[in-house]
């Protein structure tokens, strides 16, 4: 009995227990996010300006904030929109820097050098500028309407995708199996789709891991300069940061937000590492 | 439509000069280097001392000059102009415009406002006008908000301050970087190694702000070594220094790590070993350049991830560079600063592109032409 | 009977990864004596590498386990400190390689590569380190300034290998150690070079030890060969002996695998068939050519074979009968 390549690949990845701890804390963390609000009848919004700034307690395991909110329930649903963030943004990066990467690879010559020459450039950029100015463009027409901010920073990390994925399809393309079937007359739409790509979507998984928390932290520092659309654990760090005062350590409002963001983009980072480790270990792409 | 088109195109031409051939590449690049030069050096010296040294430059650049890098000035000059358009386009099409939240705006004031302060209806109108403005006049355009004042007068003192921040937290960057990661790649597997790499997994997943804050409270709020945040002097340097250096620190960290165990195992460390080369030498002499290629090409998105960075920093302990210009331009439509800021980051980033390409060509002895054997 | 330069004895290299053991080199015993080129001769990972890098010590991390005994000169080398190894490597051994263009450091000038051994090993710099390097040149057949400027990748792959054989003569070395050195080149320049090593090993009465799987380039250059396999010596005899007549199953079968250009009609390849043991640390049971040797018998699956003498200057590790291997075809 024969185990495929993947599989053999996921049996190595679950002997290393740091990508294995990384990948268990980062489910927990997400069920959480996605469960234990509405299990427990948390209500992030629900100002109590009794309670305000009231360290942990039983009550409030993570304390309340200066209007007397929940810190747990403001955490967790915090979490929900930066894990979706990640997601979603990282899925448009995923997308656009496959389709470009791989158009790339497979034509290879003036083509992909001039692709890739685009690619390099844009490289050097510094993309706040024009997330910033996109989120702008559409602040006034949909408040809260989540989409722009997926597209804006999905497009600033796509970059790195389409190189590697350009990698791997330039390399494949001269492997014989795919000769092969170009000489059977297959389109190359149809080899590109169905010859070529499976086999790199190994390195995609790993490269996308590794990209989601980094669209995380760029959420964060959006939120962080008042752009943010909606509550993420970004927005909770910079109110944690506003009540920072010599005189009184509200350290809860601060602490919680961030481990949670630690934990949680540290966590991806154990995982993708050792997803690499399994399917592409000298990372040459 | 017609100028997302213009803009398709020209990143398509841009694309193309990878189709140029090298004696028309050697001689257009040169002649972009000296334009961008001389109007540079327009905004600090006259126009006649700018002029000439933009010539000098030129001629100094065919002649010395790789053709790689000249390929690249060829590239990134335009880029640079596409991208000012760009930027043009996209806030012509944020909803709400400078004069729209004055008083009093009927068609008619709006008109004339429009006139005086030369922003027509259409992007590409007022592109024109801006390029004009910044060739020929030297100026980057009055500020719609800030009345009297020239977009020059704003930002420049807040220019040094960005690019001070940005300089000192990227050589903190590298020097962190490349000092954790050699040991590391030299000691594999030791306790010094694996301290490091999580050292290095620990700066790339938190983000700046987070780290800042904490450096903040512990080193202001708890033992008083440092300011909480202002600028003016060393000791406020050095936390938004650190704090902005830090991720790329790790990463250059474990690239140099990385890099410095492939080449360990090249053939030619092997050879520097036969030879009877005591270790210091073989590290020094041989291994540390192949070490240093991947941290050089990852300088380019260092500089631009410093420059996404800094926004942040600068909030948060308050430095007066040129990050809140941005977003006030940005929240009060005033097209002119945020130009004007496009102008000057982008313009980093490009000559940062540059020096870089220099630095490769330099290291890698394998990639210089210059004219002589083109 | 003369001085050995370089006495090997029992020289045994074991690696070990988290899933098992490998002996590359098992109880290996040889010995160079001065102005000899001496052969070693094998299949791919038959152990001939890994045993003339364990002469230096210049094995990858992280190293086997090296044990016996190489002595050059009075000088133990085995389990000698690092920098002992240093004030021989370069200087009385030097060392050359497969692949010149990877040998070489392509970020550095030949001049740089060539002045760092004289002035570590012999003191000199400036204009006495420059004549001593144009002298060197010329004498592997580069003459002129302009290459000491170059970059090795400026350099043809034969000029490559001269810079190299120049880097490794500058201290006059007693033993120079050539690990397939004309492999990596085309059919013309491996002529050229094996023409000029004859010529300065000649000029300056230098050992060589000249490793290779090409039996043609024996025959050119080697006055003696040793011939492994599966990581031991299974025979040791003058050149143009061991060509005519092998007195070893494996022997024979590599002369026969080598393609001739006069056979009429072309004739058909011999390959060896089967592959390579794998080199376990376990005894071995039986003679490890046994499951591809062509005149296996019996007696062969009783143990390994030992290493004899068998005449004047040869050994071999074998049980079938001399007399049976001139007379009788496997």
């Amino acid at each position: 009995m024969t185990s495929s390549p993947f599989q053999l690949a996921m049996q190595r990845l679950l002997r290393n227990r740091v990508a294995v701890l990384g990948g268990v804390l980062l489910a927990l963390i997400a069920l959480g996010c996605v469960l234990l609000p509405p299990l427990l009848e948390l209500d992030p919004n629900l100002t109590q300006p009794a309670l305000r700034n009231q360290p942990p307690s039983a009550k409030f395991l993570f304390g309340t904030d200066n209007l007397g909110r929940d810190l747990v329930a403001r955490v967790l649903v915090g979490g929900r929109t930066s894990l979706l963030v990640g997601l979603a943004a990282t899925t448009v990066s995923v997308l656009v820097g496959v389709a470009y990467g791989a158009v790339a690879g497979f034509y290879g010559g003036k083509i992909d050098e001039a692709m890739m020459r685009l690619v390099d450039f844009m490289y050097g950029l510094p993309y706040m500028f024009l997330v910033i100015l996109i989120m702008l463009m559409f602040s006034e027409t949909a408040r809260g309407d989540m989409l722009p901010v997926f597209l804006a920073l999905g497009l600033v990390q796509w970059l790195t995708m389409a190189r590697i994925v350009r990698g791997q399809v330039l390399a494949l393309r001269r492997q014989e199996f795919v000769l092969a079937a170009e000489l059977l007359g297959v389109s190359d739409a149809r080899l590109l789709i169905r010859h070529v790509l499976p086999n790199v979507f190994g390195v995609i998984m790993v490269y996308a891991t590794l990209m989601v928390p980094s669209v995380i932290i760029l959420e964060s520092f959006l939120s962080f300069l008042g752009l943010g659309v909606a509550l993420s654990w970004g927005q909770l760090v910079s109110d944690g940061i506003a009540v920072i005062n010599p005189v009184r350590s509200y350290w809860w409002i601060l602490f919680w937000p961030s481990l949670f963001l630690g934990i949680t983009l540290i966590s991806l980072n154990f995982l993708g590492d050792g997803l690499r480790d399994v399917l592409d270990p000298k990372g040459k792409t | 439509m017609s100028e997302i088109a213009v803009l398709l195109f020209g990143i398509v031409l841009l694309g193309a000069t990878a189709w140029c051939p090298p004696r028309a590449t050697r001689v257009l690049g040169a002649m972009l280097f000296a334009l961008t030069f001389g109007a540079v050096l327009r905004f600090v010296l006259g126009v006649p001392t700018a002029l000439a040294c933009g010539v000098l430059g030129g001629f100094l650049t065919y002649r010395y000059f790789p053709l790689l890098v000249l390929r690249r000035v060829l590239f990134l000059v335009p880029a640079l102009v596409l991208l000012i358009y760009a930027t043009t386009l996209l806030m012509y099409r944020a909803p709400g415009n400078p004069f729209a939240n004055e008083r009093a705006t009927t068609p008619q004031v709006e008109a004339a406002l429009r006139a005086q302060y030369g922003v027509p209806k259409s992007a590409s109108a007022f592109f024109g006008i801006y390029m004009r403005r910044l060739l020929v006049e030297g100026t980057l355009g009055p500020s719609i908000k800030v009345q009297g004042r020239t977009v020059e007068e704003l930002i420049g003192p807040a220019f040094p301050v960005s690019v001070a921040l940005g300089s000192l937290s990227l050589l903190i960057s590298v020097t962190l970087g490349l000092g954790l990661g050699i040991v590391a790649g030299l000691r594999r597997n030791s306790a010094v190694d694996h301290l490091s790499m999580l050292l290095a997994l620990l700066g790339v997943s938190l983000p700046n702000f987070v780290l800042g804050s904490a450096a903040m409270i512990v080193f202001s709020l708890w033992f008083r070594w440092l300011p909480v945040a202002g600028w003016g002097s060393l000791r406020h340097v050095v936390m938004p220094a650190f704090a902005l250096a830090l991720p790329n620190a790790a990463i250059i960290a474990r690239l140099s790590r990385s890099g410095m165990i492939d080449v360990l195992q090249q053939d030619y460390i092997r050879t520097a070993r036969a030879k009877g080369l005591p270790e210091s030498w073989v590290v020094i002499r041989h291994a540390l350049r192949g070490t240093l290629m991947p941290v050089v090409s990852f300088l380019g998105p260092a500089a631009a991830a410093t420059m996404t960075g800094s926004f942040v920093v600068e909030v948060l302990f308050a430095v007066p560079g040129m990050g809140q210009w941005f977003v006030k331009g940005a929240i009060n439509r005033d097209y002119s600063v945020v130009l004007g800021t496009a102008v000057a980051y982008f313009g980093l980033v490009i000559l940062f592109n540059l020096i870089v390409d220099l630095a490769y060509a330099w290291l890698d002895p394998r990639l210089r032409s210059t004219g002589a054997h083109d | 009977m003369s001085e050995e330069l370089l006495c090997i004895r029992d020289l045994s290299v074991t690696f070990t990864t988290r899933e098992r053991s490998v002996r590359a080199v098992d109880k290996v015993s040889f010995d160079v004596r001065p102005g000899e080129v001496v052969g070693l001769v094998g299949e791919s990972g038959c152990g001939k590498s890994v045993t003339s890098l364990s002469i230096l010590g210049l094995h990858e991390q992280p190293a086997g386990r090296v044990t016996g005994s190489i002595r050059l000169g009075e000088r133990e080398l085995v389990g000698a400190s690092p920098s002992r190894l240093r004030e021989v490597r370069g200087n009385r051994v030097s060392m050359i390689f497969q692949d010149p263009l990877t040998s070489l450091n392509p970020y550095l000038r030949v001049e740089e590569q060539l002045a760092e051994v004289l002035e570590l090993h012999l003191g000199l710099r400036g204009p006495k380190a420059r004549a001593r390097m144009l002298e060197i040149l010329s004498q592997v057949g580069i003459p002129g300034e302009e290459r000491l400027r170059a970059y090795p990748h400026q350099l043809s792959g034969g000029m490559r290998q001269r810079i190299c054989i120049a880097m490794a003569l500058l201290c006059n070395p007693e033993l120079l150690i050539a690990d397939e050195p004309t492999t990596m080149l085309d059919v013309t320049i491996q002529a050229q070079i094996l023409e000029l090593l004859r010529t300065l090993q000649r000029e300056r009465k230098m050992s060589i030890l000249f490793i290779t799987h090409d039996l043609g380039v024996v025959s050119e250059i080697c006055d003696r060969v040793i011939v492994m396999y599966a990581g031991r010596i299974v025979e040791q005899a003058r050149t143009a002996e061991l060509l005519q007549t092998p007195w070893h199953p494996y022997t024979e079968a590599l002369l026969q695998s080598t393609p001739c250009v006069d056979v009429p009609g072309g004739g058909s390849l011999h390959p060896i068939g089967g592959l390579p043991p794998r080199l376990s640390t376990e005894k071995l049971e039986e003679c490890a050519f046994v499951p591809r040797c062509p005149r296996a018998r019996e007696g062969c699956k009783h143990g390994e074979p030992a290493l004899e003498s068998a005449a004047d200057e040869r050994l071999r590790r074998c049980i079938v009968p001399v007399a049976e291997m001139l007379s009788v075809r496997p």
